[in-house]
């Protein structure tokens, strides 16, 4: 019981030596210390990006801005007063067509029509590519 | 010796130093923790940033998507005058400014000639190019504010159906004061904190309340159709000396109304420079005496009750009808005349006595039917329900001259509408002129359908209506001049006496002509009224020719074809 006691009291000077520091303290400080960087950190994004949403807002009022003034001066332009406007400007008279001048297309026949073309089209590109080959 | 001094100087330094931080932080303390309410307030009120959102209004397009208004992002120029004393620059400001906005230069000393005030406009409404070239210049004592203008791209076109937002941009005419709680945004607000350089800290938004735009609306209306009937009344308004003219089309089968003009008309973009009188819609807000083109309203509704048949003779008493003591006459003096031919020929005696077969309250009940004494219900403000009495307030003479559209008054929509009536198979629809309302995430608020309102007579005779009225037009009926080459054109022509004090006067006319076509298979329905046309002044000479010139261009631009040409399709033989 007496080796005992002496054995236990040698330990404690041998802890004695020199400051150590405690370990649950340690980590503690250390996911602080990680936490707040981690807060500083996300904390600047956040800055950073609010300021670029600003930013962004800003031009996205002046790009709608843009828009706006562009769409009316587009529709002035194409007002039926203006255009009249500019054509008598240029000398240009423009009256109806002839009924009898007017062509109607139904869709089968325009369809039939655009076939033609692409048969005419498909001859002739073959017809190029014989020449290419010297056939 | 100096050790000890540098000592002392240390020490005393040092103590300076702590001595100030310690004030400093003393004072600090006190800002912070102190009771510095109106400090801090003031603080926070320096920080605070508080906006409204700008909920833009909605535009208006017509029935193709052309822009008729819409909001424009634009400048107000403001001045400190106070300052621009101050400097001693007022003269040379103002000149440049004047050579600027296209201002005179009196004008704009006048308006900044105002020592003690802060804050003046110098022009409202600028262009943001024109703002930005005045900001280059550097001026002393000139600002800007930003601001939204309503802005209508072809000025006086379709003006009195658009109408006008005021200054306070609330809509005032035409659909813009008719939908204005579908039109007008709802503003959002904002409220945040800002930093040293104004920046507004996005972190520190408390309140942010997105603005919401107005609803945009669609028009059943044409631009280019608007165009050329406007140009057609602007012609005839100058040819004929008229104080006024006004014009609808309208697609007969759904009630829409493609075209509406008056004139004089105004340029919205500047209502206040307008005389009131030009703002005013005659196509649905000026009462008028129709003349002979009521009689169709009268002759429809005796065949419709089979009084009378098409081809029966009334005696036309040779131009003068003794009718209880009071002479009835016609304006070219007719014998004999067919029920058909008094249409054709316009006939008052004619008219008269069809209307005695019918009786007062008959009639009455017929004219309601038709809509006349109510509004249309257009969808636009300041409709005129138009003065149709009920019989008991009618006199013993007021049937023979209700029948030949006097001591009545109708607007001109109400006549196209009962014309359109009788194109379309005795149906009587509702007419409009929005087609929908779709809000800016694209959800349809409201979407128009056309809708019969009544139906005043069978469609048999309607059909045999359409083939009287296509006589009308035919060689020897007063609207031959209203016909169209390759298309049958059904209509009827009215002059009538402006009521003066005491009667009717002898120089002051209302000439219309009212009309569909193709008269076989009828697509559009045109009214055109022309206001005291000088010298001449029929309905068949001054508003025929003007139908004529509307139908031939709607015809073509719309591409409605005649189902048979003339000489098909329609028997007119009765």
């Amino acid at each position: 019981m007496a080796r005992r006691r002496r054995r236990r009291s040698r330990n404690k000077k041998v802890r004695r030596d020199g400051f150590i520091f405690p370990t649950p303290l340690a980590t503690v400080l250390c996911t602080a210390a990680l936490l707040s960087l981690g807060y500083l950190w996300l904390r600047g994004r956040c800055d950073a990006l609010a300021g670029r949403i600003v930013v962004l807002e800003k031009k996205l009022a002046e790009t709608q801005r843009r828009r706006e003034m562009e769409e009316y001066k587009w529709s002035v332009m194409k007002s039926p007063a203006n255009i009249e406007r500019s054509l008598r400007r240029f000398g240009i008279r423009m009256t109806w067509p002839n009924e009898e001048r007017v062509v109607y297309i139904s869709r089968r026949e325009c369809e039939r029509v655009m076939e033609d073309e692409r048969c005419a089209g498909g001859r002739r590109k073959a017809r190029e590519m014989r020449v290419a080959m010297n056939e | 010796m100096n050790d000890l001094r540098y000592r002392w100087r240390m020490r005393f330094l040092s103590a300076a130093v702590i001595a100030a931080l310690a004030g400093l932080s003393v004072r600090l303390v006190f800002l912070h923790l102190g009771p510095n309410e109106a400090l801090r307030r003031k603080i926070v009120k320096t920080r605070r940033v508080e906006r409204r959102l700008r909920g833009g209004r909605g535009r208006i397009f017509d029935r193709r998507g052309e822009i008729m208004a819409l909001d424009v992002a634009v400048k107000n120029v403001c001045a400190d005058p106070k300052l621009l004393h101050e400097s001693g620059s007022l003269q040379a400001v103002a000149l440049r400014l004047a050579r600027l906005l296209e201002m005179e230069p009196a004008v704009l000393l006048a308006r900044l000639d105002l020592p003690r005030r802060r804050f003046a406009y110098v022009k409202r409404h600028v262009p943001p190019e024109v703002g930005e070239m005045i900001r280059r210049m550097k001026l002393q004592g000139v600002f800007f504010q930003d601001d939204v203008a309503r802005y209508y791209p072809h000025d006086q076109l379709m003006c009195h159906v658009v109408g006008f937002v005021n200054m306070e941009r609330v809509g005032s005419a035409g659909v813009e004061q008719k939908l204005d709680r579908y039109l007008k945004g709802t503003p959002g607000l904002l409220v945040s904190e800002r930093d040293g350089r104004r920046r507004e800290l996005y972190d520190r938004r408390t309140v942010e309340v997105p603005a919401s735009a107005g609803a945009d609306v669609y028009l059943t209306l044409d631009v280019e159709l608007q165009y050329m009937v406007e140009k057609a009344l602007d012609e005839a308004v100058s040819e004929n000396a008229a104080k006024g003219a006004w014009a609808i089309v309208e697609r007969v089968r759904t009630g829409e109304i493609l075209a509406m003009a008056s004139r004089p008309a105004f340029n919205p973009n500047e209502f206040r420079k307008s005389d009131p009188e030009s703002m005013r819609n005659r196509a649905i807000a000026y009462v008028y005496e129709p003349g002979s083109t009521f009689k169709l309203a009268v002759i429809a509704a005796a065949l419709n009750e089979g009084l009378v048949t098409a081809d029966e003779v009334i005696d036309c008493e040779n131009g003068v009808w003794m009718y209880r003591g009071r002479p009835l006459r016609d304006y070219h003096a007719h014998g004999r005349l067919s029920v058909a031919d008094v249409l054709k020929k316009s006939s008052n005696i004619g008219a008269a006595k069809i209307a005695l077969r019918l009786g007062p309250e008959r009639l009455d009940r017929y004219l309601r039917a038709f809509g006349f004494g109510r509004r249309t219900g257009v969808g636009l403000p300041g409709e005129q329900a138009g003065i149709l009495h009920p019989p008991r307030a009618w006199s013993a003479l007021s049937i023979t001259r209700i029948a030949m559209g006097h001591e009545v008054a109708v607007t001109a929509l109400q006549m196209l509408e009962m014309a359109c009536a009788i194109a379309n198979g005795g149906y009587l629809m509702r007419p409009y002129v929005v087609r929908r309302v779709v809000d800016w995430r694209g959800r349809e608020l409201m979407a128009a359908e056309p809708r019969v309102v009544a139906r005043p007579i069978r469609e048999a005779t309607a059909d045999l209506m359409r083939r009287l009225m296509v006589r009308v037009t035919e060689p020897g009926g007063t609207g031959w001049r209203a016909a169209l080459a390759g298309y049958r054109v059904a209509g009827k022509t009215g002059t009538a006496q402006k009521p003066v004090r005491g009667g009717y006067s002898r120089t002051a006319d209302v000439a219309s002509f009212v009309g569909f076509l193709p008269a076989e298979d009828p697509e559009l329905g045109i009214i055109v009224v022309v206001d005291e046309p000088q010298p001449r002044h029929t309905g068949g000479a001054v508003a025929a020719p003007v139908f004529r010139k509307i139908a031939e261009q709607a015809v073509r631009y719309l591409d409605i074809r005649s189902p048979g040409g003339r000489g098909g399709g329609l028997e007119t033989d009765t």
